[in-house]
């Protein structure tokens, strides 16, 4: 499939950052990978775009991250706080709205 | 475009500092792994040009910048506070029995009120900061510091005078002086959240 290009995934980046670091802590790197694996190739968005949304995120609060060596290298881990897994249950609901009324309107 | 390169434009394209340094580590991380898996070359065109990817972290900086201001407008608060007895314990007695002349009590009251304002905005600031409103944070420590300033420079017109009505009372230079730190503070507070305004209106990512 195609990948989507950045405008098409704007407002949407946080939520799926959110909801990617909700299921374990991860590193830059991890983060970007599990969002082209999950999306099978179509959120294929500029990576330098991702480096930004998540200092965003942790500098509204919705993320913290801390220096930890993996596999020999320090990496930059970022997990959600409390205040982000709400943001992330607030976001899931208006998506799913959203998604519904696209597909009532669509179908 | 090898990592080295493209590292090397990016530190260029972004402000300093230490928010700075920690992107420039973590870009770096990212594209050493990348180039493992795709190649280097791959990896650095994948990853953005260093100016688009700059511009999308002007935002960040925007935050850190605010930081900045409010630590220096809450330290010129705290020197402030800390050095006013110092300055009340080397002033003579004052001569009047019944306060000072109108000229002078007026200067007297503003600059407590100014001092009182300065600092009321500059906590005030700080506390915007916390609950992560940046823009009120920002405007809260500028108006901190212009009242701050205020109070300097009208301090040093009334040490002027006070000089001349009371003498051994410091004059207008050793008030300066003794105002310089908090003067720089105060500018250091200004010119950071002039920076963290245009930082925060350039392009924001997605």
């Amino acid at each position: 499939m195609k990948g989507m290009s950045g405008q098409a995934l704007k407002g949407h980046l946080d939520l799926l950052l959110l909801s990617l670091v909700d299921d374990e802590p991860r590193h830059g790197y991890a983060i970007i990978e599990s969002l082209r694996e999950r999306s099978d190739g179509v959120f294929d968005l500029p990576e330098g775009t991702i480096y930004p949304a998540l200092h965003r995120l942790e500098q509204a609060g919705f993320l913290s991250s801390r220096w930890s060596d993996i596999a020999a290298r320090r990496r930059r881990v970022y997990r959600i706080t409390a205040s982000g897994r709400r943001e992330l249950e607030h976001g899931r609901a208006d998506w799913s709205r959203f998604a519904q009324a696209v597909q009532a309107v669509i179908a | 475009v090898t990592v080295d390169e493209y590292i090397r434009a990016l530190r260029r394209d972004l402000p300093r500092g230490r928010h700075a340094r920690r992107v420039l580590v973590e870009v770096e991380d990212y594209l050493r792994d990348a180039s493992l898996a795709d190649g280097e070359e791959a990896a650095v065109e994948r990853f953005g040009s260093p100016s688009e990817v700059a511009a999308a972290f002007a935002p960040t900086f925007g935050a850190s910048a605010t930081r900045a201001s409010v630590a220096c407008v809450l330290v010129a608060v705290a020197l402030a506070f800390a050095t006013f007895p110092l300055l009340e314990s080397v002033l003579p007695p004052a001569p009047w029995p019944s306060g000072p002349p109108d000229y002078l009590h007026w200067k007297q009251q503003s600059v407590l009120g100014l001092f009182l304002a300065g600092t009321l905005l500059a906590l005030a600031g700080g506390a915007a900061l916390l609950f992560r409103r940046l823009r009120a944070a920002r405007v809260l420590t500028s108006a901190a510091a212009v009242a701050l300033t205020a109070m300097l420079v009208l301090d040093v017109v009334l040490s002027y005078q006070w000089h001349r009505e009371v003498p051994g009372a410091p004059g207008p230079i050793a008030i300066a002086l003794y105002g310089s730190a908090i003067a720089a503070l105060v500018l250091a507070a200004l010119g950071h959240a002039a920076h963290a305004a245009s930082l925060s209106t350039t392009r924001k990512p997605i």
